[in-house]
């Protein structure tokens, strides 16, 4: 599939990104996503898979396709062994960029799947038929995060990983904020914080902000198998919070929406179209997630 | 002379590459390559602490011709005992699920008593401490097969994928296999059973072998830094079980070992050097790895 080269994409970040092989039908294998990138001009793209990590994925794009940056990581949910420090100090040893705290198997998604997210589909499939125990980074009473999650917070600050806060909910992300800073780790993103408007308050979002963390704004939830959300949602979370704070990604790779490449593309010119001026586009594609992730 | 190619379409089912956390001989592709370059048919690679889904998917993209096969091993990071791990990876794509190997509490045993595997344990551990893993209900050696344990066989049978049993004690092991008889299930491999043979007597074995187990046989434990096994001990188990019941495998990937398919042909020749016939050794490498892993039987079979 040819994409066209379009301004915004030249230099362009996308950083989220579902590819082959996957249990869930995706859009193409990961070599084929990172090429169709390359040839839209995109500078790094980040991989993310549910229940395994993307690290070895990145590791053959880059060594063996070149010209594009892939960088991987691991998402907390129960196949990895949830809130693992192990895990963790495995994925960041093996090149980890990006870990997530857990998606489908947090409590907050299995709650909102059940009140009807969109985010049943993937809680339901990545279930493979086995009741799930829901993962939260706070202990019974919520008062304070677990050890292994302060644990896991300080071993990602180490490394310099960035950590995005995956599907948790406003208090835990709140919390996580909270000792993230004191740490000092800098590199927190709030997972597509348009998915969750309806507890991620814009108070929340403010205070978030505060305590260090980007919000990212992700394209899928516009698509019309999701949340059919009008752009005019992100435009108006860009203008109330500033592009400085915003990463834009696409979240596709799934089978039947366009290919993650061209839903950045389009993203852009929604968000155009919304009246983000084209610098704040560009802040949100191309400078701030590249340096988060360390690019000049 | 003219010595007939030994490695031939040959398979082997246990091999380490890049990227790892520890150092590699090289990685899925260019292991693949040179296999590929040795006349070998396919190669199952494995790591520890996560799937090779990935690695073999993208292996078998970029190098054509050859075919390399995923699997998983049900450590901690992977999930540990998770029927619901083992059907993602199985709905993933992988050929072998690996039973606990670093995590499990007989490989710790081991390496409190010296077993080289202590290298690999500490290596994985990150000096982190974990709870390890066991088989049986009530630990290693008493009580009934644990339920997820039957969940993951399960799982590795709808999927038509081999089982290999990880490293425990004779009686998880005999426990294991026994329920893999009882459903019928015929794809079941006893892992380096040529690893642990102070506890893996030849009764031991015979009881496996009895139960319809494949033994796993694996030049990692003849290697200098590892076992250093005399090559006889091997030709005994061929003698008592019988090549048919026999797959060999390098187990190698380390950094400072031969590369795998090096270390395959090496292994094969010596054992023919100790009186195993040339037509057992295909056996163990080409027919048996080819039933197991479901694939077509090749021509010039026993070549």
């Amino acid at each position: 599939m040819i994409v066209r080269q379009d301004p915004f994409l030249q230099g362009a970040i996308d950083f989220h990104i579902h590819s082959g092989p996957d249990t869930h039908p995706r859009y193409a294998g990961c070599l084929e996503l990172a090429r169709q990138a390359r040839e839209a001009g995109l500078r790094a793209i980040v991989l993310k898979d549910q229940m395994t990590q993307s690290i070895h994925k990145a590791y053959f794009i880059n060594k063996y396709l070149g010209g594009i940056q892939a960088f991987g990581g691991i998402t907390l949910n129960r196949l990895v062994g949830g809130y693992d420090i192990r895990t963790v100090e495995f994925a960041c040893r093996s090149g980890a960029k990006v870990i997530w705290l857990a998606t489908h198997d947090s409590g907050y998604t299995i709650e909102a799947a059940k009140k009807g997210h969109y985010d049943a589909i993937y809680v339901k499939a990545f279930s493979f038929g086995y009741p799930v125990e829901p993962l939260s980074v706070f202990n019974r009473e919520r008062t304070e995060l677990l050890p292994e999650v302060k644990k896991i917070i300080e071993i990602i600050a180490g490394y310099g990983v960035i950590l995005q806060t995956g599907h948790i909910d406003p208090e835990e992300a709140l919390a996580v904020a909270g000792y993230c800073q004191k740490v000092g780790h800098k590199k927190l993103v709030i997972t597509h914080v348009n998915s969750f408007l309806e507890e991620y308050r814009d108070e929340i979002i403010a205070e978030l902000i505060q305590k260090g963390a980007f919000i990212e704004l992700s394209y899928s939830d516009m698509v019309p198998r999701h949340a059919r959300q009008d752009p005019k949602v992100c435009a108006r979370l860009v203008d109330r919070f500033g592009s400085a704070h915003c990463i834009m990604e696409s979240d596709l790779g799934t089978w039947e929406n366009i290919s993650p490449t061209e839903g950045l593309r389009c993203f852009c010119h929604y968000l155009v179209h919304c009246g983000v001026a084209p610098d704040a586009i560009n802040l949100m594609v191309k400078e701030n997630p590249a340096r988060l992730l360390d690019l000049n | 002379m003219v010595m007939e190619n030994v490695l031939r379409n040959a398979i082997d089912m246990h091999i380490h590459c890049a990227p790892d956390t520890g150092p590699r001989y090289g990685d899925s592709v260019e292991i693949a390559r040179i296999a590929r370059d040795a006349g070998m048919r396919a190669i199952v690679v494995k790591d520890h602490l996560t799937q090779t889904v990935h690695k073999a998917s993208i292996t078998n993209e970029l190098v054509p011709g050859f075919t390399c096969f995923g699997a998983a091993a049900m450590n901690l990071p992977n999930g540990g005992l998770s029927p619901r791990a083992a059907a993602f990876f199985t709905a993933l794509g992988a050929k072998v699920i690996w039973l606990p190997t670093m995590d499990s509490e007989f490989t710790w045993l081991k390496a409190g008593h010296g077993h080289y595997d202590a290298i690999y344990a500490t290596r994985n551990a990150y000096g982190i401490d974990y709870p390890k893993l066991t088989l049986l209900t009530e630990g290693m050696y008493k009580g009934r097969l644990r339920e997820e344990v039957k969940q993951i066989v399960g799982e590795v049978a709808k999927a038509e994928a081999v089982l290999c049993s990880g490293h425990h004690t004779p009686e998880e092991t005999i426990a294991l296999m026994e329920y893999v008889k009882s459903i019928g299930f015929r794809r079941a491999l006893v892992t380096h059973a040529n690893a642990f043979l102070e506890e893996f007597t030849p009764a031991v074995l015979d009881r496996l072998v009895d139960l319809g187990a494949i033994l796993e046989i694996s030049n990692g434990v003849l290697v200098p830094l590892h076992g250093r096994q005399d090559p006889r001990e091997v030709v005994k188990i061929i003698r008592q079980v019988g090549a048919d019941r026999i797959v060999l495998v390098s187990d190698a990937g380390q950094l400072e070992n031969p590369s795998p398919p090096e270390a395959l042909r090496s292994f094969c020749h010596i054992l023919i050097k100790e009186g195993i016939t040339f037509e057992e050794i295909k056996k163990m490498i080409v027919q048996n790895p080819t039933r197991l892993l479901n694939l077509e039987p090749v021509k010039e079979e026993g070549k």
